[in-house]
């Protein structure tokens, strides 16, 4: 059940990324996403029924830590990487338009 | 020994073990007899160099001269180690990446109407090709109609793969093959292919994923192009990585030399 | 055509924990600007989440008081979405296994009692806050970013703002009881949106609905789902369509207005978080939360009600915080009458504390200060008119009551002779009052008594004198 990727697909998703292409790029995009998807289409043959998904080597429970502050992280030292900000607050373009 | 210093919990890390390390030194002894030593069958199949056979058989050899007991095995979901990277990865990539917004670190375009366009325009100058293409594969693996078939399948593959290794382990105490189905590539030489690429992983990433040790050591040539060993053990079993390839280094006669030096740019 | 309203709500709640729910950072409520951060919460590359205990302790908590079902097994989830409050561009969240499932509270509206079922009970991080300002650009406080929430959803049970109310009144009374949060809404540390559609009465599919956001008070949420029903139910009776969309109640024109429409554009891509282990939960683990949940308001009332002898209006009003709550049983146990008790707390001190607004802990007054003063009243030491005097004094500058009483020679006049002799020169002084009585005018009792009081500055016992000054003017 691979996926043939077409322009808009790549439009499509690249608006969930936030990223955007040209026309062009898009194209090529598609083409190379088909490539990768030809991957996974051998998946088709695992029966994978009863298979519990596997989202860590280790598989460890209640990791857990204590509710005590500690590290925080210093504002000035925070500011340092921002480009734009005012009254220790980071300052982005307008929202809406 | 740097394993000893890097290894341990990290309290900033909650996916760390917390297990004690040992003094991976200690394993130094150059004893190895009567180790069970698993050879897949699929690692020395189709696609594999024969160069890299005959090396990896010799290597074999000498592993048996010093007492390992050596049995072929299967580790039939290994094959599927690409693709359910590739699914793996590029999911995870689209998810971790998207903190990269222009924000509070990193490239922030000039001269930004609006929010979005600072999203936009900060992302689409600030990434490369081939982490766009990652980013947008792993965007459709993720997304609502995809994420059972694809990236779920995946991770159901991946738990598939990681019980083959386990599997392996309750019998035997390592698992040998080669690193990779072809010789190294030269120092500076170009690989556009893509396929070319990720198929010079297959051998190398079923072990990354199911998150088990492996050591390379060097094994032999083939024009001059070394031939790596892959030694690989059960979960925190380092020490014996060590103990086995320190034993074949001070058994076997090959010595790497220094590779061929290829025109161009790898990228 | 008659239509009946279909409401359900997501409640927001802000955990009282030390610290964030995934980084060691602060998490409290009015700091400067950026100073409660994390390299974690600012989502710097390489940094990973880190669980809180307490935060899961919390969330089982309140959920347990809801009644619900605790997971024996629970992870978290990523929820995708770009905003400038959200740094990771991702939520950290419970999608496919909450904390809490299938629990229910029960309300009462006009006398008749009802079930909410709580459909879950998730644990999630809260964003930052962002600051519009008047130059077209926005700024970014991450202080709050990452702050422990849990997101309460109840099933779509609720068929009247009158319901709404009343479930938030009693959601916000049980998770104040458990302290895991403040519940304030003017802090944010209760938040609601509700989901709203009406349907003919006798149909059985939902209609569309319509999801109210920017309800500030309980107030508020009661009268945006009037609102937003009234709107319905025009579009429906004109023969419109109802669009699904999300709305916000402005509080000046008392009018719900459309913020956006919902496509199917969004897709939040939740996968499993891998930084973060499961949770496992075990009956031990359980036992311990459970051990340190209180009694809570419906118990509290019942025992009002069954052992206390108490009206359920007073039960109901006792128990809406826990403070007043815990308050009243300590006047009980300190020896008060349970019902004067009950009178002074709902009266004078309910009255003191909105106009001081204060709360109980911010006055002088103690349970054992009230206690004694009703006991003053109770075995006839003071009026209850000198009683507010010594109330004021209590609730100002504590104390006991006996005490004040006498430094300020406030006590009762109860002595036969010494009223007997007040009331004579009353009588001698007013012939008239006692002739406008002998003719049937009983309001002149009334004054005489009222001069007596004066007399007395108020200290005489008032049922003695009025039964005392009878005697004596049926002598005359």
């Amino acid at each position: 059940m691979t996926h043939q990727f077409t322009k808009d697909d790549v439009f499509y998703f690249a608006n969930f990324a936030w990223i955007e292409f040209s026309d062009e790029e898009a194209e090529q995009y598609a083409e190379q996403l088909s490539e990768l998807d030809k991957f996974a289409e051998r998946f088709e043959e695992v029966d994978t029924a009863n298979v519990q998904p596997m989202t860590h080597p280790l598989h460890q429970v209640n990791v857990l830590r204590e509710d005590v502050p500690t590290d925080i992280l210093n504002r000035e030292d925070m500011l340092a990487s921002v480009k734009e900000h005012e009254d220790g607050m980071i300052k982005v373009p307008n929202i809406l338009s | 020994m740097l394993l000893n210093v890097i290894a341990g919990n990290d309290h900033r890390d909650f996916s760390s073990s917390s297990k004690e390390v040992p003094d991976y030194r200690k394993a130094l002894t150059g004893d190895i007899k009567g180790l069970k030593v698993a050879v897949p069958r699929e690692f020395l199949g189709e696609g594999v160099d024969e160069a890299v056979k005959t090396s990896v058989r010799d290597a074999l050899k000498v592993l048996e001269s010093l007492g390992a007991v050596i049995e072929e095995v299967d580790l039939p979901h290994a094959k599927y180690g690409a693709p359910t990277y590739y699914v793996i990865a590029c999911g995870e990539a689209s998810s971790n990446l998207a903190r990269f917004d222009g924000i509070r670190y990193g490239y922030r375009p000039e001269n930004v109407k609006n929010l979005k366009e600072l999203y936009f325009r900060s992302r689409s100058e600030g990434f490369g090709p081939e982490v766009k293409k990652r980013i947008l594969y792993g965007t459709y693996a993720l997304s609502a109609n995809q994420y059972e078939d694809v990236y779920v399948k995946a991770q159901k593959v991946r738990s598939l793969i990681s019980q083959d290794f386990s599997d392996l382990f309750q019998k035997y105490d390592v698992i040998v093959g080669p690193t990779s189905a072809t010789t190294a590539y030269k120092l500076g030489e170009t690989v556009f292919d893509p396929l070319t690429l990720y198929a010079n992983d297959i051998l190398t990433v079923p072990v990354n994923l199911a998150g088990v040790p492996a050591i390379s050591v060097p094994c032999g040539a083939a024009e001059g192009l070394p031939i790596g060993l892959q030694i690989i053990g059960n979960h925190f079993e380092e020490g014996l990585l060590y103990k086995v390839a320190h034993a074949f280094e001070q058994a076997s006669d090959f010595k790497a030399g220094t590779p061929l030096v290829g025109e161009g740019q790898n990228r | 055509m008659n239509f009946e309203t279909i409401v359900g709500l997501e409640v927001h709640v802000e955990l009282k924990t030390d610290t964030k729910i995934f980084s060691p950072a602060p998490a409290h409520f009015g700091a400067e600007p950026n100073m409660n951060i994390h390299v974690t919460d600012l989502a710097y590359p390489g940094t990973l989440p880190t669980m809180n205990k307490r935060a899961i302790d919390y969330g089982m908590k309140a959920s347990m008081a809801l009644n619900c079902e605790i997971a024996p097994v629970m992870n978290f989830d990523r929820k995708h979405y770009f905003y400038p409050d959200n740094p990771k561009a991702f939520q950290i969240s419970q999608d496919k296994r909450p904390v809490g499932a299938n629990g229910w509270i029960e309300i009462e509206v006009e006398g008749k009692k009802k079930k909410i079922r709580i459909e879950r009970v998730h644990l999630e991080e809260d964003a930052g806050k962002l600051t519009h300002t008047e130059g077209g650009y926005s700024l970014v406080d991450l202080n709050r970013q990452g702050t422990p929430l849990i997101e309460i959803v109840t099933e779509a049970d609720i068929r009247s703002p009158e319901e709404a109310y009343a479930f938030l009144e009693k959601l916000k009374a049980i998770i104040q009881y458990t302290g895991v949060s403040d519940v304030r809404m003017e802090e944010g540390s209760l938040r609601c949106d509700a989901n709203i559609s009406i349907r003919p009465f006798g149909q059985k599919e939902f209609g569309t609905k319509t999801e109210l956001k920017n309800l500030n008070s309980f107030n508020f949420v009661r009268r945006g789902i009037a609102n937003e029903v009234e709107r319905q139910e025009k579009i429906l009776l004109s023969g419109g369509k109802i669009v699904q969309e999300t709305r916000r109640y402005d509080e000046a024109t008392g009018q719900t207005v459309l913020m956006r429409v919902k496509g199917s554009a969004n897709d939040y891509r939740f996968i499993n978080e891998p930084d973060l282990s499961e949770i496992h939960i075990d009956q031990e683990w359980m036992d311990r939360v459970r051990a340190e949940i209180p009694e809570l308001p419906d118990a509290r009332k019942a025992r009002y009600v069954q052992e206390l002898d108490l009206p359920e209006y007073d039960a109901h009003v006792l128990t809406l915080t826990k403070e007043m709550s815990d308050f009243f049983d300590a006047t009980v146990k300190a020896g008060a009458d349970a019902k004067l008790a009950s009178n002074w707390l709902m009266g004078e001190v309910s009255a003191y504390l909105n106009a001081e607004q204060k709360e109980l802990h911010e006055t002088a007054l103690t349970p054992e200060g009230l206690a004694s003063m009703i006991k003053l009243i109770t075995d006839g030491t003071i009026s209850s008119k000198i009683a507010k005097k010594v109330f004021k004094e209590l609730i100002e500058n504590g104390g006991d009551a006996a005490e004040i009483v006498k430094a300020k020679g406030l006590v009762q006049i109860s002595d036969e002779g010494t009223l007997r002799t007040v009331i004579t020169e009353i009588l001698d002084a007013n012939e008239q009052s006692i002739e406008d009585y002998k003719n049937g005018k009983d309001r002149a009792v009334g004054f005489l008594v009222g001069q007596v009081m004066k007399a007395t500055k108020g200290q005489a016992n008032p049922p003695l004198v009025n039964k005392l000054l009878l005697e004596e003017i049926n002598k005359r």
